[in-house]
């Protein structure tokens, strides 16, 4: 099943090709990975903004800044591009990302490619360090996402710094995410998910009062403190230079289990002009956030829901040996990545349901334990370049 | 044994192209037309199945849209609350 070696320069002839905007950027990522290049077409073509929005356009800057040779041809229209993904050098560097987006859209592309650079990778950010419902905030990256790529053996000069906090839609946020380089990533065996034995978390606010941030602490304790007595919930409340040019607020929470898996989940308020409906009250966010988390640790596994793509990646990535890890309800995201893993690394998974009282009528796949042989995948910048 | 057949099934599916990865997520296993109609509108309590045609703004994103007041509901209920003690250490041993 391993396919063979990709060396560069002899992909390129290969174009894989794709259609719409969705999952566009697993695409870039596993573009970038495989050296195999992409042609995606059809991007919106009957929206009333056609092709391509900024935020994309932004992101596919920053692909051809932090690479050598990648090289990006869009479309008069925008609807299509081209890209032939070039190495990853490393090093240092700064970019503004779009407002369209938050700081975790990039860093959700970022996160997975630092560690296969030639010399450590760090950036500085600039732009919304989190926003409700799509991306990752910069807290979940921070405490949740980097501590996955621990299981794998990347630890030392890891981290990410929030020097300043930006809410939506102003933004005027800054984070700093450095990594190391790494030669090759540990195989894990990641079936125990153990029982859970503290709840942490950040309620962060930025240009409002700071009981805001208090009022969320009190409401998630009540609905988590039946549960578990170690629960401590920061507060981070910015004011002034640090607190970037728009008000919100918002709560990230996160589940530790006594075999260290991860589950988590987050709320953040809207900002009003955006949402019909009056700005939620920071106790709707806590208390949403709380259920949420309640929900994402119902669903089981050792790897939080929003991190199993990661996993699967660096799982496929490793040593040619078999990564066993049980994985709660796989989202559709992660059953998306699965199939574009295939089609740009050949590697599939084993997929074992995990037997469960399937009385209850399904609702979701159950838990599932995935297993893989890796590809052994060299840190080609390392060696190349 | 059932186990067995199951996993096939995962896999086929996922592997396969009969469904959508949110028909997969949200526990459908047949793709038979009967009910094609019913999973396309099926919001399964609060996690809302997308349309295919990808004219949505979403597409792009890790996070899916979901029903705050079905969380609420569905996390009122004592038994459900009192079953997900036992993820946690401060469960009864035994039970």
């Amino acid at each position: 099943m391993a396919p063979s070696s990709s060396s560069v320069p002899q992909q390129r002839k290969q174009i894989l090709r794709f259609t719409s905007h969705r999952h566009l950027r697993q695409r870039l990522l596993l573009s970038l990975l495989s050296g195999k290049s992409i042609i995606i077409s059809q991007i919106r073509p009957d929206d009333i903004h056609v092709g391509l929005r900024d935020y994309e356009i932004n992101l596919l800057r920053l692909l051809e800044r932090i690479t050598n040779g990648s090289t990006v041809e869009i479309s008069t229209t925008g609807t299509s591009f081209l890209f032939h993904p070039g190495l990853l050098p490393g090093g240092s560097y700064s970019h503004t990302c779009s407002l369209g987006r938050s700081i975790g859209y990039y860093l959700e592309v970022l996160v997975p490619l630092a560690p296969f650079c030639k010399k450590a990778f760090d950036i500085s950010l600039f732009g919304i360090t989190g926003e409700e419902g799509r991306d990752l905030t910069v807290d979940t990256i921070r405490t949740v996402t980097l501590p996955h790529l621990h299981i794998f053996g990347i630890t030392e000069n890891l981290e990410l710094q929030i020097k300043k906090r930006g809410a939506a839609p102003l933004g005027g946020g800054q984070v700093i995410f450095r990594c190391p380089v790494v030669r090759q990533l540990k195989t894990i065996q990641f079936i125990d998910k153990g029982k859970i034995k503290k709840i942490r978390g950040v309620a962060y606010s930025t240009r409002v009062s700071p009981q805001f941030a208090n009022r969320m602490v009190e409401s998630a304790r009540s609905v988590l403190n039946r549960f578990i007595p170690d629960i401590y919930l920061y507060t981070d409340v910015y004011k002034g230079e640090e607190s970037g040019k728009s008000p919100g607020y918002g709560l990230t929470l996160v589940s530790q289990s006594t075999t260290s898996a991860l589950h988590s989940f987050e709320s953040l308020s809207t900002p009003p002009s955006e949402s019909k409906t009056i700005q939620q009250t920071p106790e709707d966010i806590a208390l949403f956030s709380a259920r949420g988390l309640l929900e994402e640790i119902n669903k089981g596994g050792c790897v939080d829901g929003k991190h199993q793509w990661l996993v699967l990646l660096l799982m496929a990535l490793g040593k040619e040996d078999v990564g066993k890890c049980l994985m709660g309800d796989l989202t559709s995201h992660t059953i998306q990545f699965l199939r574009d893993m295939v089609t740009f690394f050949g590697v599939k998974f084993k997929l074992t349901p995990v037997q469960s009282d399937s009385s209850t009528e399904k609702t979701s796949t159950g838990e599932v334990m995935v297993s893989c042989v890796g590809i052994g995948y060299s840190n080609v910048n390392k060696s190349m370049a | 044994a059932a186990r067995m057949e199951r996993r096939r099934d995962l896999m086929t599916l996922v592997y396969g192209d009969e469904l959508s990865p949110e028909e997969i997520a949200s526990g459908k296993t047949r793709p038979s037309s009967a009910d094609a109609e019913s999973s396309q509108t099926a919001t399964d309590g609060f996690f809302r199945v997308t349309r295919q045609d990808g004219l949505d703004e979403e597409g792009d994103q890790l996070k899916t849209s979901i029903n705050r007041k079905a969380l609420e509901e569905k996390w009122q209920d004592e038994e459900l609350l009192s079953s997900l003690h036992n993820c946690f250490i401060t469960a009864p041993v035994g039970e």
